[in-house]
């Protein structure tokens, strides 16, 4: 049997990782994204991306990544884009297809506090993934009903919400590179980490 | 059919029920209506009397309340998430 490891590269310049370097094909993937030759723009596709242009010229596939990125868990993802817990998405997940239940029902099933899904109840209001409608009571006051949004209405906003979410995420990277940039091009003294840390202090 | 389904159409059915007969229905009629078996019906109704949806007469008979009447007209889909707070107090929040 032979050796398929690839011999390293020995141009000057080039390190030897005795490995291929990595790439992450994304012709399998359910989404594109498409570059222009002539700038810097990058575009983001879920559908099909065909007829994209740039500069008057057809914005090419980007077919592989040279940069090793994890993989998304989406419980992390609500969390970061939408300040959703996992306890939101147990909430919807319980209540769908099985209501209407009642908060203590609720509570119950998922054994939370019942005080946890009415603090969740009104967070997924606030996030805008329910709607809250308030009923009159015939003894007076009122029923408070915690319901989700048209389907299609909520698929369209989050997928909206996380694509602006992703984008201010580009940008914060963008800038990154930008003022790691500007410190190489401006000789800084001080050290790289301080003056960039200090550009993205929280 | 589904939980959801089955509740929101016990509660149409006692509307309509009632509006047509002009005053409290009982199980069996509702079972009817909806064709399910009385006991389940019943099941539902107790839920559904738990969220101030529907009410009960001496007789043992049952009744929509305004806020189940409310709940119908909010017009949600089957299967959608809902979730009825009884809890508030007796003012508007």
């Amino acid at each position: 049997m032979t050796s398929d490891e690839p011999a390293g590269d020995t141009r000057a310049g080039a390190f030897d990782q005795g490995e291929d370097p990595f790439e992450r094909d994304l012709s399998g993937a359910n989404y594109s994204i498409y570059e222009c030759g002539t700038c810097e723009n990058v575009v983001f596709t879920l559908g099909s991306g065909s007829n994209l242009t740039c500069h008057g010229e057809e914005m090419s596939e980007v077919t592989e990544c040279g940069i090793d990125v994890n993989e998304p868990d989406l419980r992390q993802v609500l969390l970061d884009a939408f300040d959703l817990p996992k306890a939101g998405l147990d909430i919807c997940l319980c209540v769908i297809g099985d209501g209407p239940l009642s908060p203590g029902e609720v509570a119950d099933t998922l054994e939370y506090d019942r005080s946890t899904v009415s603090r969740y109840l009104n967070e997924l209001v606030d996030i805008g993934l329910l709607e809250k409608s308030q009923l009159n009571r015939e003894s007076g006051g009122v029923v408070n009903v915690y319901h989700s949004i048209d389907i299609e209405r909520m698929r369209r906003e989050t997928l909206i919400g996380f694509f602006v979410w992703a984008g201010e995420a580009a940008s914060l990277i963008e800038e990154a590179n930008i003022t790691k940039e500007a410190y190489l091009q401006e000789g800084g003294s001080d050290g790289l980490q301080e003056v960039f840390w200090e550009e993205f202090r929280d | 059919m589904g939980e959801s389904a089955r509740k929101r159409r016990v509660l149409r059915a006692l509307v309509d029920v009632t509006d047509e007969s002009g005053g409290s229905v009982g199980v069996s009629r509702i079972a009817e209506s909806v064709d399910c078996d009385p006991a389940t019906v019943r099941s539902v109704l107790d839920s559904l009397r738990s969220y101030e949806f529907v009410k009960t007469t001496d007789d043992g008979r049952y009744e929509p309340t305004v806020t189940g009447r409310e709940f119908l007209a909010l017009d949600i889909d089957e299967g959608s998430f809902v979730v009825i707070d009884t809890s508030q107090d007796r003012s508007s929040s």
